[in-house]
């Protein structure tokens, strides 16, 4: 390990020619000491050529099976020299102060293991834009905020790693769809400590048609798959009814919105939701639900069912924050 | 950021020149303490945008020029992508590309990305607020500067006019395609936030260009640009009952073709009932704002209205 030194570790996979402005953004930071690796998960596009002859020694390049973000991250800190760590994925774009900046936290609170910022999404294709900027903020008890629903999301692109967090929480999960959900639980979990980094936005992510995240129903189930591996090593109250909340609201959610889910599924996914935690979903909240799921689609979107069903749930409902984050 | 995106470009050398127009919060002590002779800070009474380029300009020694505004972000090899355009083809005069915006606060977007393209005819392109060039996302050569002059201190919109001057002067644009080239930034109480004032900043820069564009089409297509944005501003709220019938008539005697006879009425029944436009008769309301969508105009500001012309333009080509 050499101190001070940051290891910037990109994850490409088919992103030419958005992954060279991920480099460039990496290279050309104000923070000096550092060094980028870049993890090639196979692309079958240019990556393999254009990398190596336009950066040469400036960047190691490393290209593996295709084994996903999380497997491009353990084998990119495995190779990593530095004191700190950041991972990027390849066609996101980092700002141009954010390490220096990150790396100032640090260096004011060296009891710090992750510092985390604000990242603001950006598209790819012009047109109009359409989605919603998640607000970060300094948090007393990270685990609590992340499994209490709605939960916070950290973004790995505003992230920066101080190495004894990475070998405190050890590989990232190359089993998951959703890797970096799973790795800030057990960051948390692990007892790690979180510092937040303010002062504008630390990266842009990249929002494009066929992303991994624009895939609703994998994303559903991923994050599920999370919480289960979470209920497994989180022992603690009140971290696990706060666990075992946001899995029932997840599968309420997941049941209205109906996405690829037959009706019959969607009154066992109901009936599930409630089963899992009886005090989140009430009576009441599972009787609206089941509405929902039985009216035709026409019928629900129709304006006055709308206007009824809204009502409803605002009166009743103690979900409607996170049912509108998760729609967002 | 800005700065730090200026300087930590991957095309080298660069010179950074930071025109402060008399800023009131910490830039004047904080800029030469962080930055010390790695920037030129200059600071002078606050001439807007235009202002600030233009004693920029005139302290610049490069070849190449860009100009950013203090709070957007430049991508880290925008300079390296566009002079490798200029590189391949000498005869550019200015080289631009696709800028995206991000949000300062959090919470839903609401704009609309402009895509960039290669262009045969930019005059033709700018008559029509469709092709998204900004002083961002644009690096220009110094002959181009020095072809085209000042920027106008006077307009609202000085970029805009900036461009048309430039490609009536003869200027050769080249696209770059590296997206994004820049990210700038959209928070509340921009300068483009303030509707009335755009509007009103719109009737100036396209008059102005009906003053020294002199061949067709382009004279007419002007023309029939400042009538639409005079009708956006005579339905906008800012103006009083008797100044919008005047701009109104204005309008019509400017382009004729544009404000037809019927859709002069309509709006002088619109300027002349509030009522029509009033949200308590929605049906009425909703009747009268479609049909003046219908002939172009939308009353509430630019950017609807660039979304509109832009279809209108998609159609145009089809």
């Amino acid at each position: 390990m050499t101190p001070g030194l940051v290891s910037v570790v990109i994850c490409a996979y088919n992103n030419w020619p958005d992954v060279e402005i991920t480099i460039q953004s990496a290279l050309c930071q104000s923070y000096q000491l550092l060094e980028v690796i870049v993890v090639d998960n196979s692309s079958t596009d240019p990556t393999p050529e254009e990398v190596p002859r336009r950066f040469g020694r400036r960047v190691r390049y490393i290209r593996q099976p295709n084994k996903g973000c999380a497997g491009a991250y353990n084998v990119g800190f495995a190779a990593a020299q530095g004191e700190f760590i950041q991972f990027v994925d390849g066609d996101d774009v980092l700002a141009p102060n954010k390490i220096q900046k990150q790396v100032e936290v640090f260096r004011a609170n060296p009891e710090l293991d992750i510092v985390y910022g604000d990242v603001r999404m950006f598209q790819a294709a012009g047109g109009a834009a359409n989605w919603t900027d998640h607000a970060m903020q300094p948090e007393d008890d990270m685990l609590k905020s992340i499994a209490a629903p709605p939960g916070i999301l950290l973004n790995t692109l505003g992230v920066l790693f101080h190495r004894r967090a990475l070998e405190k929480v050890g590989p990232w999960d190359e089993s998951l769809y959703i890797e970096d959900v799973d790795y800030w639980l057990r960051a948390a979990w692990a007892g790690c400590r979180f510092g937040y980094c303010s002062g504008g936005p630390m990266g842009f992510g990249r929002l494009r048609p066929g992303q991994k995240s624009k895939n609703s129903s994998a994303m559903a189930r991923g994050i599920e798959a999370v919480w289960a591996k979470a209920l497994g090593y989180v022992t603690r109250e009140p971290y696990r009814s706060l666990l075992l909340a946001s899995i029932a609201h997840w599968r309420f959610y997941e049941a209205i919105s109906r996405d690829k889910m037959s009706k019959r599924e969607a009154l066992a996914m109901l009936a599930l939701a409630r089963s899992t935690r009886p005090e989140t979903i009430s009576a009441l909240d599972y009787a609206v639900g089941c509405l929902r799921v039985i009216l035709p689609a026409g019928f629900v979107r129709s304006s006055w069912t709308r206007v009824v069903l809204r009502s409803f749930i605002r009166l009743f409902d103690r979900n409607l924050g996170y049912f509108r984050r998760a729609r967002s | 950021m800005t700065i730090d995106s200026a300087l930590h470009q991957s095309y080298r050398p660069v010179d950074v020149i930071v025109v402060d127009n008399s800023s009131s919060d910490e830039t004047p002590q904080e800029l030469p303490r962080l930055f010390c002779n790695r920037v030129r800070y200059i600071r002078q009474p606050n001439r807007g945008d235009a202002g600030a380029y233009n004693t920029g300009f005139e302290v610049a020694r490069g070849e190449f020029i860009q100009f950013v505004d203090g709070d957007d972000v430049l991508a880290p090899n925008k300079i390296e992508k566009q002079v490798e355009v200029f590189r391949a083809d000498p005869e550019l005069d200015i080289v631009y590309g696709n800028v995206r915006m991000f949000q300062s606060m959090a919470g839903l977007t609401r704009w609309n990305d402009p895509s960039t393209q290669e262009e045969e005819d930019m005059l033709r392109a700018l008559l029509y607020p469709g092709p998204g060039i900004c002083a961002l996302g644009t690096l220009f050569h110094r002959k181009a500067l020095e072809k085209v002059g000042r920027w106008d201190e006077s307009l609202y919109i000085a970029d805009h006019d900036y461009f048309l001057r430039a490609a009536w002067a003869g200027c050769r644009f080249g696209h770059c395609s590296l997206v994004p080239v820049g990210f700038a930034r959209e928070r509340p109480g921009q300068m483009t936030k303030n509707d009335s004032a755009m509007m009103t900043g719109a009737v100036a820069l396209w008059g102005k260009a009906l003053g020294y564009v002199t061949s067709e089409p382009y004279r007419s297509l002007i023309a029939a640009e400042l009538a639409r944005c005079r009708l956006n501003l005579a339905l906008s709220k800012s103006t009083s009952k008797r100044e919008a019938l005047a701009i109104l008539a204005l309008a019509r005697a400017g382009s004729p073709d544009t404000v037809s006879a019927l859709r002069y009425a309509l709006v002088r029944a619109a300027i002349a009932i509030p009522a029509l436009l009033s949200p308590s008769l929605r049906g009425i309301r909703h009747c009268v704002l479609a049909s003046l969508r219908w002939y172009g105009a939308t009353p509430g500001g630019m950017r609807h209205k660039r979304t509109s012309n832009i279809k209108q333009r998609a159609k145009e080509e089809r």
